[in-house]
């Protein structure tokens, strides 16, 4: 991490229904992404990632959910406290999202051309040919053959890869200092996914842009992050650096997720799983949420929930056992 | 797009000739002797063979098919029994006031209707919803011939701010005796628009894209009429036709009601009097519209969805 982070989220909590009664789906999360860096959130579905994500953007339409506990600060500055337009003028601009769903996440009634250039209309760019020469060029950027020609193209004409290229070249129209970006590849095919991918490094490369990328593919993820934050039903369960991920993950349920990875030249005939189910966000409402699943639990384990531990070279991960076989360090400030 | 616009003409070609065959058709099976009811019960024999044979009635079926459709394409629909007069003119003399009248329910219909269900959809399972749900209600409930009449006896006979009837000279009068008789016929079509807006509204505000729009920093009144309302009107085009196809029936009733010039009034003293050659002309000329109004829905589709205009 270089200088203050761009994003910090402090013990943020996020509760679905109404105030004060409802479903608490994240609980706790903390973690910071610094000027260009690359994170990767990874966790199962239904482990609230994309929840968190949405959190960050502020997209969580209010009578949904909310952020009940905690703050997000962009810049050191609270994003929470922020007006509703306010926070529309930074989405788009400071940062931008791209999603999962690149069949369905554009417009359909207007040009590709339109869409990019009206994410750039919204920030300021009042001049239209401007806008069209900067969306020709961000088309370009992401590799749409003829983009001049393209411009006017509804999203129907286009293929998977080529609208979530599309919604790249719309998310980084503005120079946004944070991408986030949410399963930009569980939809596509593997080749396809690879080209994104690339994409996204050369757009990271080319824009000095921070990125969130949220995945449940830890393949994905190495391939691109230089620090991952492990989520599980709505906690954050490890954070470290990729290498350390993956040659001493900290707590069992990281563990469980690399074993769970097939291995060329295993002679095993079935694939590891971790036992059991996730469970349903707030189901656990005592210890830690993975205990049930968890080989190594013991009996504080489904009591009291485990504060995120230090362990050596920065990596952190919540879990009572492995913290005492590591002889890590209770970290009671989360750094 | 003017392939597309060509084809749907086209399309509309044996879709009209079906539409005149059945009106051929349904006036044949008609029980009663069209003769008899021109001519009245004490017409002699004679009599009535001399209308027959003027009125082609004798020839052969199949000729007077053909001679339907040939004088239907050139708008020729011969002469009313009863008055004498031609029919292209009685038709060219109403058909103005109906679709005045359907115009003016459409207009009504869509400018109170769309607006209250973008409220509804936008404050969703809150009091403007409740609102709807229960003008809905009554705009469904209350028939379009009966609203009128209240209207009328409200607006025109006790206070006096309508005329009572007729269909008005020049465009500021005719205005003035159109706008009851459309707002009988717009409650319905406001209720239904309203509905119909929330539905398409509330679906399309729930799709990936518009969170996009949220997500590039559109303020949440461009997210709704740029990229909701955009895409809702799809479903609310299919809604207009539907609508405005309604109103063409129910100007059968109102125009009644207001004694008021039009097609549907033409239509029904023509039945009441079997003068057949008027019938058939206002049936056809009903069925024109249908058609007229399927086509142009048609064209709206390729212009508000680009889906369909590569297509």
């Amino acid at each position: 991490m270089t200088g203050a982070p761009l994003l910090e989220l402090h013990d943020v909590s996020i509760e679905f229904g109404s105030p004060g009664r409802g479903l608490t789906v994240v609980e706790s999360v903390s973690f910071a992404i610094g000027a260009g860096e690359t994170v990767g959130l990874v966790g199962e579905s239904g482990s609230g990632k994309s929840v968190t994500s949405l959190a960050i953007m502020r997209l969580i339409p209010g009578l949904v959910g909310r952020v009940a506990k905690g703050d997000i600060l962009f810049e050191g500055k609270s994003l929470l406290a922020l007006s509703e337009p306010e926070m529309v003028d930074v989405r788009g601009r400071e940062m931008a999202m791209i999603f999962q769903e690149p069949m369905s996440s554009l417009n359909p009634v207007m040009s590709i051309g339109d869409q990019i250039a009206e994410a750039l209309m919204l920030h300021g760019w009042s001049d239209r040919k401007a806008r069209h020469a900067r969306a020709v060029e961000m088309l370009r950027l992401v590799g749409i053959p003829n983009p001049e020609g393209r411009f006017k193209a509804y999203p129907h004409e286009f293929s998977g890869g080529m609208r979530q290229r599309v919604m790249i070249a719309m998310a980084v129209a503005c120079n946004p200092q944070l991408l986030i970006a949410d399963e930009p590849t569980t939809a596509l095919d593997v080749t396809i996914q690879a080209q994104v991918l690339e994409l996204m490094k050369k757009v990271r490369q080319e824009t000095g842009t921070a990125i969130l990328l949220i995945s449940h593919d830890l393949g994905v993820i190495a391939d691109i992050c230089k620090r991952v934050v492990v989520m599980y039903a709505g906690r954050m369960v490890e954070e470290a650096d990729i290498a350390s991920i993956l040659r001493t993950p900290a707590h069992p349920y990281t563990q469980g997720l690399l074993k769970s990875v097939p291995q060329r030249g295993s002679q095993s005939e079935r694939l590891y799983q971790i036992a059991g189910s996730v469970p349903m966000a707030g189901a656990i409402k005592r210890g830690c949420p993975f205990h049930p699943r968890c080989p190594m639990a013991e009996a504080r384990c489904s009591d009291v929930m485990p504060p995120m531990f230090r362990f050596a070279d920065g990596q952190r991960a919540a879990c009572w056992v492995t913290a005492e076989r590591a002889g890590a360090l209770d970290t009671a400030v989360v750094a | 797009m003017t392939r597309y616009i060509f084809l749907r003409l086209v399309d509309a070609v044996p879709t009209v000739l079906l539409v005149l065959t059945l009106v051929f058709v349904a006036m044949r099976i008609l029980p009663g002797d069209p003769a008899v009811a021109a001519l009245g019960d004490l017409a002699t024999v004679e009599q009535l063979e001399s209308f027959r044979e003027r009125m082609g009635l004798n020839e052969p079926l199949w000729v007077q098919y053909f001679t339907f459709l040939g004088n239907a394409l050139t708008l020729d629909f011969g002469q009313s029994m009863m008055t004498g007069s031609e029919v292209v003119d009685l038709i060219a003399y109403n058909l103005p006031y109906t679709i005045e009248l359907t115009i003016a329910s459409v207009v009504l219909g869509v400018v109170f209707g769309i607006p209250f269900g973008i409220w509804a959809a936008t404050n969703a399972n809150q009091s403007p919803d409740a609102a709807l749900r229960g003008f809905s209600l009554i705009g469904y409930s209350i028939p379009d011939f009966y609203l009128g009449a209240v209207l009328l006896v409200v607006f025109s006979l006790n206070l006096g701010l309508f005329p009572i009837s007729g269909g008005g000279e020049g465009f500021v009068d005719r205005m003035h005796h159109v706008f009851l008789p459309a707002l009988a016929l717009a409650f319905i079509k406001a209720a239904f628009l309203g509905r119909l807006t929330r539905a398409a509204l509330l679906e399309v505000l729930g799709k990936d894209y518009v969170r996009t729009a949220r997500a590039k920093g559109a303020s949440e009144r461009r997210t709704i009429y740029r990229h909701g309302l955009r895409n809702a009107l799809l479903p609310l085009t299919t809604g207009l036709g539907l609508t405005t196809l309604a109103a063409l029936s129910g100007s059968v009733a109102v125009e009644m009601v207001f004694n008021r010039p039009g097609i549907g009034k033409l239509l029904i003293s023509a039945i009441a009097e079997r003068d057949y050659a008027v019938i058939q002309a206002g049936v056809t000329v009903f069925a024109l519209f249908v058609v007229a109004i399927n086509v142009l829905m048609d064209l709206v589709y390729a212009i508000v969805d680009p889906r369909i205009r590569t297509k």
